[in-house]
């Protein structure tokens, strides 16, 4: 308890920060003043909000996968590359972090759109008039949360694989141990920890998304942040908006929990 | 022995809170909707405005979230004196009580058209929302020139686009259908519901900024998409082959209201009278083509302007008025509905 002193003030900035605001939310989404209706409940009950959240997961899985698979190669060119790979690397592994997540979507926007030069090249070589369409699918808004959910994996997975001695993989590569074994055997079981902070930042980080549905999907692609913008600014029903957002604070503790208790101690 | 960190924790707060201290020059805060639309009443009814009073005006913008409105006015943080508002929001504005009542010795209505002053906001402008597409991509093809054409995706091609709203919609919904312009009101939303079933698979777009559609439609995105008129004339102004088809299209008056609880009240009056006047609302016109509601603007214009305005004899003959009783009376349901519609399958 000597380190409490430490934590006051991360404790009173949080209470009055956070929890106060959040225990607000949730007295909304008990029906605050009106007790005879209580939208908590209202959340499972319908079958759209239901399919918006399975919607919302099913995107962010997906990014999150396709994130992992491609931050741990760029994470790993970052720590074993020559030198010359590493900066470069080390760049574009960071490089989303440094410009504003909505000139990023516009840039993406201007890239995927129907005169972006993507589909002027498609034209060139199909000679196809019409285009490939891109922009305003579940793919670009995919690409779109890859993409800004790149910095995240990579960077965590590559602090855990800092942690490698080179000593450990010049011994394997002397016992005779192919490239593929070295990163089976040793890189991949050392790096887990990493991939799985990866997963969790990034994963939730995705299911929070608002803009990158609503600007690359072109209003068809619908996210739970979605739902709860339309029910603060356009409905005005605040109780639900309440119940939806306590809802999906759950779902990301729920999932925090798995990810550290059940998924890691499983995969150790 | 935990004295210390609550002081420094106070010291803290006291610092954020220094942070929230206000100067008082003299300024307002004037919120539209955006785009091209904002720069022209900027260019034309703002900064002259700073210039002449020596009054700052800061500039936001909303996509007409209702909600914004009433939760400023509600919680008393009111920071947009003067918004820029559609018909169906002033009239449901006035009902649920968020408007100032505006003082008629500061604002000067005698050269106003009629029915264009009210009590707590004056109609400064008359817009469409009408069907526009882009030239190129109907060069060998017939372009829809109603919305039972434009619902029929079999024998009018290319990538549609409408509007996230209820409002107008449902209207073209019923058109589509073949109820007559001067029966469209009470709205039949099961009616307009079931229409629209049959064109939600051939949207592209739900477009919410009115900059959007003539963005769309310049880089080809979508080839044929509801926008507003003037948003596509300062398109076509600055190049781009844009078209628009006035037959079917939604008249809709546009208000200048302020914010009940305003602090600027005065210095938002004054705004209001001077964008209201002659000189300022031609300048507008010109940069924009929406309909001025100044009757001494028309006779200044050159008559090629004249043609292009909503307003103009030709154009208003096959256009109805939306009807913001019915829509102040109805949004909120019609909305809830709208939604749970677009984000079924």
């Amino acid at each position: 308890m000597k380190n409490l002193k430490f934590l006051l003030p991360y404790i009173i900035i949080y209470s009055i920060l956070f929890l106060l605001p959040v225990s607000l939310i949730v007295y909304y989404s008990l029906g605050s003043n009106d007790v005879s209706h209580i939208y908590f409940f209202d959340v499972i009950k319908s079958n759209l909000i239901r399919e918006v959240f399975f919607n919302t997961l099913l995107y962010s899985i997906i990014a999150t996968f396709i994130t992992s698979l491609l931050g741990w190669i760029l994470g790993f060119t970052m720590v074993f590359g020559s030198s010359r790979i590493k900066t470069f690397t080390s760049f574009i592994g960071i490089l989303p972090l440094l410009v504003n997540p909505l000139v990023i979507i516009y840039g993406w926007m201007l890239v995927l759109s129907n005169g972006g030069w993507v589909n002027n090249i498609v034209k060139a070589i199909f000679g196809n008039t019409a285009g490939l369409q891109m922009l305003y699918t579940p793919q670009a808004v995919i690409i779109g949360m890859v993409y800004l959910g790149i910095p995240y994996m990579t960077l965590s997975i590559a602090l855990s694989m800092l942690e490698i001695k080179t000593t450990i993989l010049s011994a394997a590569k002397t016992m005779g141990a192919s490239f593929i074994q070295i990163i089976t055997k040793i890189i991949l079981p050392i790096s887990k920890e990493g991939i799985y902070t990866g997963i969790f930042f990034v994963f939730v980080i995705s299911v929070g998304y608002y803009i990158i549905p609503s600007l690359l999907g072109g209003g068809k692609v619908d996210f739970i942040s979605t739902l709860i913008e339309q029910n603060v600014n356009k409905v005005l029903n605040w109780p639900l908006a309440s119940a939806i957002s306590i809802w999906m604070l759950v779902s990301m503790i729920l999932m925090f929990l798995i990810v550290k208790n059940i998924l890691i101690k499983v995969f150790r | 022995m935990y004295r210390k960190y609550f002081y420094l924790v106070f010291l803290g707060f006291l610092f954020l809170f220094a942070g929230c201290n206000k100067k008082t020059e003299p300024e307002l805060t004037f919120c539209s909707w955006g785009g091209s639309y904002q720069q022209a009443q900027s260019k034309s009814y703002l900064q002259p405005f700073a210039q002449k009073f020596d009054i700052k005006v800061n500039e936001a913008n909303y996509s007409g979230e209702f909600a914004k409105l009433k939760g400023m006015v509600e919680t008393g943080n009111v920071t947009w004196d003067i918004v820029s508002v559609t018909q169906s929001i002033f009239t449901r504005g006035v009902k649920e009580g968020l408007f100032e009542p505006l003082d008629f010795s500061i604002i000067d209505t005698t050269n106003m058209m009629p029915g264009t002053v009210n009590k707590y906001g004056i109609a400064h402008l008359l817009f469409s929302t009408i069907l526009a597409y882009n030239r190129d991509s109907y060069v060998n093809s017939k372009v829809p020139s109603n919305w039972k054409e434009f619902w029929d995706v079999n024998h009018f091609k290319g990538k549609r686009a409408l509007r996230d709203t209820p409002i107008g919609n449902l209207e073209f919904a019923l058109l589509a259908g073949g109820t007559p312009l001067d029966s469209l009101y009470p709205i039949n939303m099961d009616k307009a519901f079931k229409k629209l079933d049959e064109i939600k698979p051939f949207i592209r777009v739900w477009w919410v900024q009115g900059q959007q559609p003539p963005q769309l439609l310049s880089t080809q995105d979508v080839d044929l998409s509801t926008a507003f008129n003037g948003r596509i004339w300062k398109a076509r102004q600055d190049g781009q082959k844009l078209n628009l088809i006035w037959n079917q299209g939604m008249l809709e008056p546009e208000y200048f209201v302020v914010l009940k609880g305003s602090k600027n009240k005065i210095n938002s009056f004054k705004l209001i009278n001077f964008a209201l006047q002659a000189p300022q609302q031609t300048e507008f016109v010109k940069t924009m083509g929406y309909g001025p509601t100044n009757k001494l603007v028309l006779k200044n214009l050159p008559d090629s302007l004249r043609l292009d305005l909503p307003s103009s004899d030709i154009n208003i003959k096959n256009q109805f008025m939306i009807n913001g009783n019915w829509w102040a009376d109805n949004e909120e349901r019609a909305l809830e509905l709208w939604n749970k519609w677009k984000l079924s399958k």
